[in-house]
C-alpha cells in the first residue's frame, strides 16, 4: 500500500500553530475580562443607602423602635444587613461592604 | 559477493527522510516553545496593565466614595476584587504617601503602575482633615479566606479623661469604726462626669460630678470579700475600685484602686506594704503622652498599734545655751525693674527727657521712719528715681508742683538712637510719667504702672517666748556717718545660777551730726503687727550691739527686736539703681529659744496616746515634775510639757552622763518611790532624745556599784572649761546599759542631737557612739544640726524613724518601651508624701525599658508615687497594647511585725489589669488596604 | 533523488509560517474592548436616578415629596395613584433625560413584604435597566397599611 505522505508537514506545523493559538487565546480571554472590576465597584458601593440611613438617625421622629424594625426587614430583602440609632449611629453591610459607624456625620 | 544493501535508492531516501524529520522535529518543538513564551510574554505585559489598571481604579473608587461618606468616628470595610495571579505571576498592591499626595501601586516584576489619589488632606466644616493612606497586599491573599480589603477607620479620641483619685482618712481602721472617704479629680472637668465606687463587700456609689470634691464618712462593718491577711489573721486587706467616665461617652473613662487595712485588733496588727498601678489616659492618639503610675503605701496603726512612744527629752542647759543660733540665712540678687525705650531723632535739636512721679509714698518714706528723725530725706525725694540715658545717669532734679524726679536736656542733641532706661525706688506700686519733648513737640509721653521691689520672708512660730530676734550682715544699706554708740546698755534678761549673773544687753547708735548717704539697696521689715522698721547703718556698720557675759559672742545686728512677737516678717527689697544689687541677711535667736522650739515641734507631731517626759542638765541633771505620783515624770499632756520647755534657761557646764543617767530614770521603772508604775506607760516604746550643743566638761565621781548603773568615774580632773574624758566614759557605759535593758519588751532607744558648730569631731563621734541605730534605716539616731531649721528637721526625722511600715524597699518595674514597642520614653520621677529620699535609676533594654526605685524605708501613712511619662510614637499601629511586663516586674521590701522587729523579705509581683493603653487614630482617619 | 518531498516539506513550513504571522499580527493590533466603557452609561444613569429621588424628596414641597406621594396617596382596584403634582414633575424629569421609569412602593405589612406600582409609571423595564431605592419615613394608612417608612424604588432605563 501506498503510503501518503503528502500532509504529514502541514499537518505537523497546523498542530504547533492550533497549540500556539490555544494558549495565546487563555490569555487573551484574561484580557478581555480585565476593566471589569472596577466598574462593578463603581456601581455597587452603597454610598446613598448609607447616607440615607444616616439622615434617618439623624432624627428621633425616624428612629423610633418601630420604624428601625421595618427598615431593617426592608433592608434584609435586598440582601443587606442594616442598624441605626438616634443620634447618627449606623450600621450596613452586604456582601462587600461593612459599614460601622459611631457618628456617621461628616 | 551479494550486496548487504541491496535498493540503494531505497536507503538513500529512507536516510535523507529521517535526518530531515528529525531536524524538523526539533526545529518544530524548540520553535514552538520559543514562540509560545514570546508571544505570551507581550500579551500578558499588556493584560497586566490592564488588570493594574482595573484594580487600580477600583481601590481610587473605594477611596473616593471613602472620603464621601468619611463618617468622623467609624470604619468601614470593602472587599476588593481582585485576581490571585495574572499570566501566573502574583503582584503586589500598596497605598502610600509621597509628598503629601496618596497613590495607589501595583507591581510585578519590571510592570508597575501608579495612580495618584490626590492631596492627603481635606476642608471640612470641623477644620483640616488628614487622611493616611496605607497598607500592602499581595495578590496571593485573594485565595486565602481572608480577602484583601480596604479599611477607612476613624476613632475619636476624648476630649479629656477623669483622673479620679479615692483616698481614705485614715486609711488603717479598726473594725466598726469610721473613716473618711474622698472621691476627686485630678485634672479639670469640662463636661459631666459619671463616677463610681464598687466596694469589697459588692455594694457600690455612683454620682454625676461637675469638679467638685465629694466626701463621705463610712462605718466599715463587713469585710466579706476582704483578703485575710495570713501572717496575721485578724488583719483584712479591703479593696475598693473607683471608676469614672464623661457623660455619654463610656470610652473616655479611667478607674484607680485603693486598699484599707481593716484590723480587728489593731494593737497586734501588723504593718503591710499596698500598690496600686494604672494608666491615664488610657485611650491616646498617636504622638500622644500618657501616664503610668505605680502607687505605693504603708498600711498600719499608728495610734491604736504598737507604735505609741514614752518620749524622753533631755535637753543640754548649759550655760553656752545662752548664745546666739542661726535661725534663717538669705542671699539672693535682685534685679531691679527698669523701664526702657528707645527713640530715634532724624535730625539735631532740643531734646528733653523728663521722667518723674507724682505718688509719694508716704508710708514708706517718713520722717518717722528714719533713724534719726531730722537727718533723712523728708518723703520721696527725686534721688530715689534715676534716669539714663544712653547708659549715663541723668542727675538734673525735675520737680514741678506734686511731680519729682529727673530730667535731662540736651540743647543740641546730635541725630540717631537714644536709649532710654528709668529706674525708680518703689516699694508698692506708683505711676512713672516718661516724657520726651523734642523741639517742643511732644513725641513720647508714656505713664506706666511700675514696681520695683522683692518680698523674703520667714515666720517665727509660736509656742516659745523668745528673748530677742536679731538680724545681721545685711549689705547696701544707707547709712548715717557719725552717729557713736550709746553707752548706756539695755538690759533684757538677768537670772543667777549658783550666785553668777547670767544677762544679755544691747545698745544702740546715738545720733549726732550724722549725714545721710544712700546705699544701693532700700530694705524695709514689716513685722507682725504691720509696723515697718526702715534698716539703716550707722557709720557705715550696725546700728545695734547686743552681749551676754558669758564668753565673747556678741552681735552687731541691723535689726534687734527684744521679744519679738510670733508671726511672720517681711522684708522689702528696693534696688535703687538699675544694675543688680545682692541681699544678704542672717537672722539669730537664742540657742536655747532654738532647742525649746524643736522640743515643741516634736511634741506636736505626737499623738494622744504618746508620754513625754523632761530633763534638763548642765553641772547636774534635774527631772522635771510633771504630774504626780505614781508617774511623775511622763504625762500625755504636751502643752503643759511646752509650757515647762519654754521656761529653761541656760546654766553652767556640761555633764551628759548625768543627763543620760537621770532622763532614763524619768521612765517610771526602777521601783523608786512615787515613781513606780510600769504599768502606767505599757505598750509604748521606750526613746530619749538628747539635745546638747558641746562636749562633756565635768561628771560626778561615782565608785558605787548601785548607782549610775555601775558606771564608775573619776572626775577629779574635770573643771567644767575643757574636754572631760571620764564623763564620757561614763556617758557612754549609762548608754550601754540602757540600749540592752527592755523596758514593755522594747530596748530603750537614744538619739543624740548635736548642735552647734563649736562641737569637734571628737564630740560628735561621742555623740554618734551614744546613740542606738534607727529603725528605718539601721543607721546611729545621731543628727548634727547648725541652724534652727536643721534642728526642726532632726527632730521630725526622729519621729518619722518610728513610723515605719516597711523596710529596704525596692521596686522593680519593667515596661514595654523600645525601639520595637509602639511607646517611646519621655520622663520618670518619683514623689514622697512625707518627703523621704526615694532613689530612681532607668535602664533601657534590648525589648524593655526597667525602672528601679530604692527607699530604706515607708511609713504607715507615706504614699509613694512613681509617675513614668510614655508616649505613644507617631507611627504606631493602633490597638490596644499591655504597656507592663507582669514576669519581670515587683516589689521587694523587708517586713515587719506589730512591735516593729524584722520578719523577714518578701517579694510581691506587680499585677494589674489596668496597665493596658490604647492608640486610636484620633483626628486623623486612615485608609488602610489590608 | 526525488525533490517532491523537499519541496513539499519546504511549502508546507511556508504555509504554516504565514498562517503565524498573520495570527500574531492580527492579535497585536487587537483593540481591547474594555467592559467599563459600556457599563459607564449604567454608572452614570444610577447615579441621575439617585440625584432624581433625591431632589424630588425636597421636605418644603408638601405635595410633590415623595413623603408627600406617599401620604395623599389614593388606591383603589389594586391601582395606586400618585398626586398629580408628583406625576408631572416625575414626568418632566424622566423626559429631560431622557429615559423610562417605573416607580414601586415596598413596605412591610406586619407580617409580610408588599409591594405596589404607581398608575403612571408602570411600564415594564428592559433587561439593562438600573434600579435605585430610598427609603422615606411616611405612612398612609388608608393604601399601605401599617407602613411607618416605605422603600421607594426608581428603574430607569434608555
Amino acid at each position: 500500500m501506498e503510503v501518503n505522505e503528502k500532509g504529514q508537514m502541514i499537518l505537523l506545523f497546523a498542530a504547533a500553530v492550533v497549540v500556539i493559538i490555544l494558549s495565546i487565546s487563555y490569555v487573551y480571554a484574561q484580557n478581555v475580562i480585565a476593566g471589569i472590576e472596577s466598574s462593578r465597584t463603581m456601581l455597587a458601593f452603597p454610598k446613598e443607602e448609607i447616607r440615607n440611613l444616616c439622615e434617618l438617625a439623624s432624627s428621633s421622629s425616624t428612629s423610633t423602635d418601630e420604624v428601625v424594625r421595618q427598615v431593617r426587614i426592608l433592608c434584609a430583602k435586598n440582601g443587606w444587613v442594616c442598624n441605626y440609632n438616634y443620634p447618627y449611629r449606623v450600621e450596613f453591610k452586604n456582601l462587600e461592604v461593612e459599614y460601622d459607624a459611631q457618628d456617621c456625620r461628616r | 559477493m551479494p550486496r548487504i544493501v541491496e535498493d540503494e535508492k531505497g536507503v538513500s531516501l529512507l536516510i535523507e527522510y529521517l535526518i530531515l524529520m528529525g531536524v524538523m522535529s526539533v526545529f518544530v518543538v524548540v520553535m514552538s516553545l520559543q514562540l509560545h513564551e514570546t508571544l505570551t510574554e507581550s500579551q500578558v505585559s499588556r493584560v497586566m496593565e490592564n488588570q493594574f489598571a482595573d484594580v487600580a481604579s477600583q481601590v481610587s473608587a473605594i477611596y473616593t466614595d471613602y472620603i464621601l461618606l468619611m463618617p468622623s468616628e467609624g470604619q468601614i470595610v470593602t472587599r476588593i476584587s481582585m485576581l490571585p495571579e495574572i499570566g501566573n505571576r502574583q503582584y503586589n498592591l500598596k497605598m502610600d504617601l509621597y509628598e503629601n499626595v496618596g497613590y495607589v501601586h501595583l507591581s510585578s516584576g519590571s510592570i508597575e503602575s501608579y495612580m495618584g489619589l490626590g492631596y492627603k488632606k481635606f476642608l471640612r466644616t470641623g477644620g483640616v482633615i488628614e487622611i493616611r493612606p496605607g497598607g500592602e497586599v499581595l495578590s496571593s491573599k485573594a485565595e486565602s479566606k481572608d480577602q484583601p480589603k480596604v479599611v477607612y477607620k476613624k476613632e475619636e479620641a476624648c476630649p479629656f479623661v477623669p483622673k479620679i483619685r479615692v483616698s481614705f482618712d485614715p486609711s488603717s481602721v479598726e473594725f466598726n469604726n469610721f473613716t473618711n472617704m474622698t472621691v476627686s479629680f485630678e485634672n479639670e472637668i469640662t463636661e459631666p462626669v459619671i463616677w463610681r465606687i464598687d466596694f469589697w463587700n459588692g455594694s457600690s456609689l455612683s454620682d454625676v460630678s461637675y469638679g467638685g470634691v465629694y466626701r463621705t464618712q463610712i462605718q466599715i462593718t463587713d469585710i466579706t470579700g476582704c483578703t485575710q491577711k495570713p501572717s496575721s489573721s485578724n488583719d483584712y486587706l479591703c479593696t475598693v475600685t473607683a471608676k469614672a467616665w464623661i457623660h455619654n461617652r463610656v470610652s473616655c473613662n479611667s478607674s484607680v484602686n485603693n486598699t484599707l487595712l481593716v484590723s480587728t485588733t489593731p494593737k497586734l496588727s501588723n504593718p503591710y506594704l499596698v500598690y496600686e498601678k494604672w494608666i491615664e489616659p488610657n485611650l491616646v492618639r498617636r504622638g500622644e503622652p500618657f501616664e503610668v503610675h505605680l502607687k505605693l503605701e504603708g498600711r498600719g496603726f499608728v495610734v491604736e498599734g504598737l507604735a505609741n512612744l514614752s518620749v524622753v527629752h533631755v535637753i543640754d542647759v548649759s550655760g553656752s545655751m545662752i548664745w546666739p543660733t542661726i535661725f534663717k540665712d538669705y542671699k539672693k540678687t535682685v534685679t531691679p525693674n527698669v523701664i526702657s525705650r528707645t527713640i530715634t531723632l532724624n535730625e539735631k535739636g532740643n531734646l528733653e527727657i523728663y521722667a518723674y512721679t507724682t505718688d509719694s509714698l508716704p508710708s514708706w518714706y517718713n520722717s518717722t521712719l528714719c533713724k534719726c528723725s531730722n537727718k533723712c530725706p523728708v518723703g520721696y525725694d527725686s534721688s530715689l528715681i534715676k534716669l539714663y540715658v544712653n547708659g549715663t545717669e541723668a542727675s538734673t532734679v525735675y520737680q514741678d508742683g506734686s511731680a519729682i524726679g529727673k530730667r535731662y536736656t540736651n540743647k543740641n542733641a546730635p541725630n540717631g538712637d537714644y536709649t532710654i532706661e528709668v529706674v525708680a525706688a518703689a516699694p508698692e506700686q506708683i505711676n512713672i510719667t516718661l516724657k520726651v519733648v523734642f523741639k517742643g513737640k511732644e513725641i513720647l509721653n508714656e505713664t506706666v504702672p511700675y514696681s520695683n521691689y522683692v518680698v523674703e520672708s520667714f515666720t517665727l512660730p509660736g509656742g516659745v517666748n523668745y528673748k530677742f530676734l536679731a538680724i545681721y550682715n545685711i549689705t547696701n544699706l544707707p547709712s548715717l556717718s557719725y552717729t557713736q554708740w550709746n553707752s548706756s546698755w539695755n538690759r533684757i534678761e538677768y537670772y543667777t545660777v549658783d550666785g553668777q549673773p547670767r544677762y544679755w544687753e544691747y545698745t544702740s547708735r546715738l545720733c549726732g551730726s550724722s549725714a545721710f548717704s544712700q546705699g544701693t539697696l532700700n530694705v524695709w521689715l514689716i513685722l507682725p503687727d504691720g509696723s515697718k522698721d526702715f534698716l539703716m547703718k550707722g557709720s557705715g556698720s550696725a546700728w545695734y550691739q547686743a552681749r551676754n557675759n558669758y564668753g565673747i559672742n556678741g552681735i552687731y545686728a541691723d535689726v534687734f527686736i527684744v521679744d519679738p512677737r510670733v508671726g511672720e516678717y517681711r522684708f522689702v527689697i528696693v534696688p535703687i539703681s538699675k544694675n543688680p544689687v545682692t541681699f544678704q541677711a542672717t537672722a539669730l535667736i537664742k540657742r536655747i529659744d532654738a532647742a525649746k522650739l524643736a522640743g515643741i515641734t516634736f511634741n506636736s507631731m505626737l499623738g494622744e496616746k504618746d508620754f513625754v517626759g523632761l530633763t534638763n542638765f548642765t553641772t547636774d541633771a534635774q527631772r522635771i515634775a510633771v504630774n504626780s505620783s505614781p508617774l511623775r515624770f511622763m504625762t500625755t499632756d504636751k502643752s503643759f510639757v511646752n509650757n515647762l520647755i519654754n521656761q529653761m534657761r541656760a546654766e553652767l557646764a556640761t555633764d551628759h552622763a548625768d543627763g543620760l543617767y537621770y532622763g532614763s530614770r524619768v521612765f517610771p521603772v526602777w521601783n523608786e518611790g512615787g515613781n513606780n508604775c510600769t504599768d502606767c506607760i505599757k505598750d509604748t516604746r521606750p526613746l530619749l532624745i538628747m539635745l546638747t550643743d558641746g562636749e562633756p566638761t565635768i561628771c560626778n565621781s561615782n565608785n558605787d556599784p548601785n548607782k549610775y548603773y555601775g558606771c564608775f568615774a573619776d572626775c577629779s580632773n574635770c573643771t567644767g572649761g575643757s574636754w572631760c574624758e571620764p564623763c564620757k566614759n561614763q556617758a557612754l557605759c549609762i548608754a550601754n546599759y540602757l540600749k540592752n535593758f527592755k523596758i514593755n519588751d522594747f530596748n530603750v532607744s537614744i538619739c543624740t542631737i548635736g548642735f552647734s558648730t563649736d562641737i569637734s569631731g571628737q564630740g560628735q563621734q561621742f555623740l554618734r557612739q551614744l546613740a542606738s541605730l534607727r529603725p528605718d534605716n539601721n543607721e546611729p539616731c545621731y543628727f548634727f544640726a547648725t541652724t534652727s531649721d536643721e534642728l526642726v528637721n532632726a527632730y521630725k526625722t526622729i519621729f518619722n524613724a518610728f513610723q515605719i511600715a516597711a523596710k529596704n524597699i525596692s521596686v522593680q518595674e519593667a515596661v514595654n518601651v523600645s525601639i520595637i514597642s509602639p511607646f517611646d520614653f519621655i520622663d520618670a520621677r518619683v514623689v514622697s508624701s512625707k518627703g523621704s529620699p526615694v532613689s530612681i535609676t532607668v535602664e533601657s533594654r534590648n525589648e524593655s525599658t526597667v525602672i528601679r526605685l530604692n527607699m530604706s524605708s515607708i511609713q504607715k501613712d507615706e504614699v509613694v508615687e512613681l509617675i513614668l511619662k510614655l508616649k505613644a510614637k507617631d507611627e504606631a499601629p493602633t490597638g490596644e497594647y499591655d504597656v507592663n511586663i507582669d514576669s519581670e516586674s515587683y516589689i521587694e521590701y523587708t517586713v515587719l511585725d506589730y512591735r516593729g522587729q524584722e520578719s523577714g523579705r518578701i517579694t510581691l509581683p506587680i499585677i494589674s489589669d489596668k496597665d493596658k493603653v490604647r492608640i486610636v487614630t484620633g483626628d486623623q482617619p486612615e485608609i488602610i488596604i489590608r | 533523488m526525488d525533490l517532491k518531498g523537499q519541496t513539499f516539506t519546504l511549502e508546507g513550513v511556508a504555509a504554516s509560517l504565514l498562517i503565524l504571522i498573520a495570527t500574531y499580527t492580527i492579535f497585536q493590533s487587537t483593540v481591547v474592548m474594555s467592559p467599563s466603557w459600556s457599563e459607564f452609561n449604567n454608572i452614570q444613569l444610577k447615579q441621575l436616578g439617585y440625584d432624581i429621588l433625591r431632589v424630588i424628596d425636597n421636605p418644603e414641597a408638601v405635595n410633590s415629596s415623595l413623603r408627600g406621594m406617599i401620604g395623599n396617596l389614593s388606591c383603589g382596584d389594586g391601582n395606586y395613584y400618585a398626586p398629580a403634582e408628583f406625576s408631572q414633575n416625575l414626568s418632566a424629569l424622566l423626559n429631560a433625560l431622557p429615559a423610562y421609569g417605573r416607580v414601586e412602593l415596598i413596605w412591610f405589612n406586619g407580617s409580610s413584604i408588599e409591594t405596589a406600582v404607581l398608575f403612571n409609571f408602570s411600564k415594564n423595564p428592559t433587561p439593562n435597566a438600573v434600579r435605585v431605592s430610598r427609603l422615606v419615613a411616611a405612612s398612609n394608612d388608608n393604601c399601605l397599611p401599617n407602613a411607618k417608612i416605605v422603600e421607594v424604588r426608581l428603574t430607569l432605563w434608555r
